[in-house]
């Protein structure tokens, strides 16, 4: 770990001088003296030095601790950038954690004369890049990464071994002019260059890419790409690495070469898919130690991580398959609170990782360990893009002759101007055998890495605003629009069945297939009957929605449209849907669908630092409900002659109530569909909350129609009474009773 | 069996189905020949052999798709017992792909025909309406996995037509209204017509990718 930096703090005179007479030097001789210290300390006072009150050892605890300090330093400089709000939007915030770095990297470099530690590969490699890589392949969107599967690995594999031997080999031909004293370098060293500076690096393409909101596709190109070409890179590195230690090289090393790239692929695959099976199969028994359940995700995976290192395979192929391999039935099988335990910590850990490496990058950037050369950096920075944009350029032709969806020129450009390089290239030539020109490397990476960062990373966002690249889609599908798009997927499914045709619809079903048939049960504790995720969706919305009423003081009862009509409750009215209005009762599905698919549209596909589904819908609606609330009290301090109101006393409800009726009326405003729905809860009484709550499963809002004039409004009744003092005690007694009671829902599912 | 697809390619090709290639049809007779077993002509039977369409949720759909008269240009309404390879091509026609070069009204009625087809499927009693019924028996076959969900299938599909209603109230005071592509004389519920409204505004893109199948250029999108 770098830095003694403290001891440097501590061993400063300043500090010498505190220590004075107070310190006791550590006893030499230990072992027999501690039984004894009782008497014979005290007599041993009046001849040697006295007793220390206070004593400090840092010997003892300096690895933990600077650990610790450099991560609270990251995570401080994290909170100072989102202080400062305009900031992070000019500036990525990987540009302002590499400045901190340099900031530290100069102080040290300034304290103690040297230059600063560099970051070990090691570390980086075995313990700050595998989390990062985790969140990502958790939190990876299914659909779009399978149907784009083909151009991410076009471009990542195709596209990474171009990059790598047209900067090799652009480099050979300007370290072979004369006047720029670069003979020395050999083809293969530009090659193993190459081979380490082409890649594109996750970390950064992430930072800076999650801050500009491409429409998914494009994120998941560049994105999918710059975790699939490790693959690429780690056996070119160690092809070129190998080749130069050896003395000759054959034929047969390059077919080697060739052969080891697709053990080093398809062989992270294989290990990433075998460790997530077995974390959903253990999974399937943690049902009475839910509280370490989160704890088999993460060792795992990053057990897979390890043992495709451990052969030398990609790392980083084998960890994303293991997540996206467990992630469905994991997810199934284990408790709501570790699932969100699950995301949180996932995210810390990424979070702290990336901000760590950009710090680390910054400090190592100072200091002695470079030599520079104007020719070969520049000319380094110049192949790099280049070859980057000619590369897509080509690609992406070809991939547009083949696919039905073009990457528009538009996209182009971003996909090559976002190849950011990263602390990967830096880790690894760092890795490089000493050889003379080692430090000119190190120089050429940092200055590629710093110019991509900054430079592109800056640059990118008003250029995407320039280009107006199509932004994530701001309509909403309407429910409508969901079943047909569901119909249509089917329907070309059938079709391509019926005239024996391949799509990609082929293998989802095929796949699907296998699932349902094998492997869900197999590693499903609860084998139920698979839903269909529109209802997975509708089921979870309805249940956030009944939570976020609840923490808004309201709390809603009503029958549901699933099976708790069929259960057995007593003393709690069942409205039977049927006789419910039917306007009435679409107003609130088509709220709530549409909510749902809100949800399901726009959270952004990967985001560093939100949990996936908690953004924008939830804090809206949570929004929306609290106003409401607040106008409700406005509401019930002016009298309404025509609002009648039922309510019913909640302490005695247990399972009472047959004669009144738990209600909930809301006022509807249907307006701009666009809009999140207005729900305006003026009146949200009654709960009956024991037997609901047994069931654990959803709820959704009961009422009673009330017919005034246009189809979308529906009035709130509320009744003069003298209770709408109790109302208000009975909600504050509700808002901290209930949350309990309904979180402690049954279902498991999603 | 003595077709002459050659004939048959002009015959399509009359049809304005000029994207039609005789190499694709050709793959599709020998399709044909596998699921009919040889026969001339197939039916609805015949659709068992296909092992995958048994998990597609809508496959009775499909299936009777394929026997609509009206999709086969037999007739107002009712089903075929039997189709022959002609009447194949030419449900198979409807999911070949919008070539760059048609003009304005041909791509309308391209775009029409699909429409209709998308129409019909819905409209399960062949009465030219979508009635709320029907829009639900759609939902539920696509949730057709889960037997317990009838009810929020249910209310899905509600939800889905008053919105649909919605949207084309909040829309019919701007726009005029077209008539609907299944020409209703009869005005129907504003619910039912929306449908094909919001199928239509909807830019739904189904594409087949290019293979051995319907076509083999390289913009193979068939929007509705």
């Amino acid at each position: 770990m770098p830095g003694p930096f403290l001891s440097l703090l501590l061993g400063s005179p300043a500090v010498g001088a505190l220590q004075g007479p107070w310190l006791r030097p550590p006893p030499e001789d230990a072992g027999p003296e501690n039984g004894s210290w009782g008497p014979e300390g005290a007599q041993e006072n009046e001849s040697s030095v006295h007793l220390a009150v206070f004593s400090l050892d840092y010997q003892h605890v300096q690895v933990p601790f600077e650990i610790t300090l450099w991560i609270m330093l990251a995570s401080l400089a994290k909170i100072g950038f989102h202080l400062y709000n305009k900031l992070p939007s000019v500036v990525p915030e990987s540009c302002l954690l590499i400045f901190v770095g340099l900031i530290m990297g100069g102080i040290i470099y300034g304290l103690n004369d040297k230059s600063p530690p560099v970051m070990d590969s090691d570390i980086f490699f075995l313990y700050l890049l595998p989390p990062i890589v985790l969140d990502a392949g958790y939190f990876m969107p299914h659909r779009p990464f399978f149907e784009n599967i083909g151009t991410i690995l076009l471009y990542a594999v195709v596209g990474t071994i171009w990059n790598v031997f047209g900067i090799g080999f652009s480099l050979y031909g300007i370290c072979q002019v004369k006047s720029f004293q670069l003979q020395d370098i050999s083809l293969l060293h530009n090659l193993l260059f190459g081979s380490l500076i082409a890649a594109v690096d996750p970390v950064a393409v992430l930072s800076v890419f999650e801050e500009i909101h491409v429409n998914e596709k494009l994120h998941i190109l560049v994105f999918g790409e710059s975790l699939l070409n490790d693959a690429v890179s780690v056996v070119l590195y160690k092809l070129f690495r190998s080749f130069c230690e050896m003395s000759t090289i054959k034929t047969v090393d390059v077919f080697a070469g060739i052969g080891n790239f697709f053990v080093v692929g398809i062989g992270g695959v294989l290990v990433g898919l075998l460790f997530g099976m077995i974390a959903a199969f253990t999974t399937r028994f943690t049902k009475n130690i839910r509280v370490i359940e989160p704890l088999f995700v993460f060792l795992y995976s990053y057990l897979s991580y390890l043992t495709a290192e451990m052969f030398h395979l990609s790392g980083i192929v084998a960890i994303i398959a293991c997540a996206m391999g467990m992630k469905r039935y994991v997810e199934a099988n284990i408790s709501l609170k570790s699932h969100t335990t699950i995301k949180y910590f996932m995210k810390m850990w990424s979070s702290v990782s990336d901000t760590l490496i950009f710090i680390f990058l910054g400090v190592s950037t100072i200091g002695d360990n470079h030599e520079w050369s104007w020719p070969y950096i520049c000319f380094t920075i110049i192949f790099c893009l280049l070859w980057r944009a000619l590369g897509v350029l080509v690609l992406t032709f070809f991939v547009n002759r083949l696919h039905v969806n073009t990457v528009t020129s538009k996209d182009q450009f971003i996909i090559a101007y976002g190849g950011l390089r990263g602390a990967i290239c830096f880790s690894l030539v760092f890795l490089l055998p000493d050889f003379p020109r080692k430090k000119l490397f190190i120089a050429a990476t940092t200055v590629v890495i710093l110019f991509t960062v900054f430079v592109q990373g800056m640059t990118i966002r008003p250029l995407v605003d320039l280009l107006d690249v199509k932004r994530k889609g701001e309509s909403v599908p309407t429910v409508g629009e969901q079943i047909h798009i569901r119909f249509l997927d089917h329907l070309l499914a059938g079709i391509e069945d019926i005239s024996g045709h391949w799509g990609q619809y082929y293998w989802k079903d095929k796949l699907e297939y296998f699932n349902s048939k094998y492997l869900q049960k197999f590693l499903l504790r609860e084998y139920d009957q698979p839903k269909s995720s529109i209802v997975l969706l509708y089921e979870k919305l309805e249940r956030k929605h009944a939570i976020e009423l609840v923490e808004a003081g309201q709390l809603i009862h009503a029958p549901s449209h699933t099976s708790l009509l069929n259960s057995n409750r007593s003393g709690v009215m069942v409205k039977d849907s049927d006789s419910l209005n039917e306007a009435v009762l679409e107003n609130i599905q088509k709220i709530l669908t549409r909510n749902l698919y809100k949800i399901r549209r726009t959270v952004p596909a990967y985001n560093r630092h939100t949990l996936p589904g908690e953004s924008g819908t939830a804090e809206q609606a949570k929004e929306i409900l609290i106003l409401r609330h607040r106008s409700l009290r406005i509401h019930m301090n002016r009298s309404d002659s025509d609002h009648s109101r039922k309510e019913k006393n909640d302490s005695d409800s247990a399972h009472g109530g047959s004669d009144t009726k738990p209600k909930l009326r809301r006022s509807l405003t249907v307006g701009n569909p666009e809009k999140v729905p207005g729900m305006k809860c003026n009146r949200s009484k009654s709960m009956s909350f024991s037997s609901p709550l047994q069931l654990g499963s959803t709820e959704l809002v009961n009422e009673e129609e009330r017919e005034k004039g246009s189809h979308a409004e529906i009035e709130i009744h509320m009744k003069e009474s003298e209770r709408k003092k109790e109302v208000c005690r009975t909600e504050a007694l509700l808002l901290h009773t209930i949350p309990a009671h309904l979180l402690r829902t049954g279902s498991k599912t999603c | 069996m003595g077709f002459n697809l050659g004939l048959i390619w002009l015959h399509l090709t009359s049809l304005c189905l000029q994207t039609v290639t005789l190499e694709q049809i050709e793959h599709l007779h020998r399709r044909f020949k596998q699921i009919s077993g040889d026969q001339p002509t197939i039916r609805k039977e015949s659709f068992d052999s296909i092992p995958d369409l048994e998990f597609n949720p809508i496959r009775s759909k499909i299936v009777r798709a394929f026997f609509d008269k009206r999709n086969l240009r037999q007739g107002p309404c009712g089903l075929a017992d039997e189709i022959n390879f002609e009447d194949f091509l030419t449900i198979m026609s409807y999911f070949r792909p919008i070539e760059m070069n048609m003009d304005e009204e041909q791509l309308d009625h391209f775009r029409n025909e699909k429409l209709k087809f998308l129409f019909h499927m819905y409209d399960s009693d062949n009465d030219g309406k979508i009635t709320l019924q029907e829009y639900r028996k759609v939902v539920e076959e696509l949730l057709s996995r889960n037997p317990h969900l009838d009810e929020s299938a249910r209310s899905i599909a509600d939800g889905a037509m008053m919105e649909a209603a919605s949207i084309c109230v909040g829309q019919m005071g701007v726009m005029p209204w077209q008539p609907a592509p299944v020409s209703l004389s009869q005005p129907a519920p504003a619910a039912q017509l929306s449908q094909t409204r919001c199928m239509r505004e909807s830019r739904l893109n189904t594409s087949l990718r290019c293979g051995r199948g319907l076509t083999s250029t390289p913009r193979c999108t068939s929007a509705f």
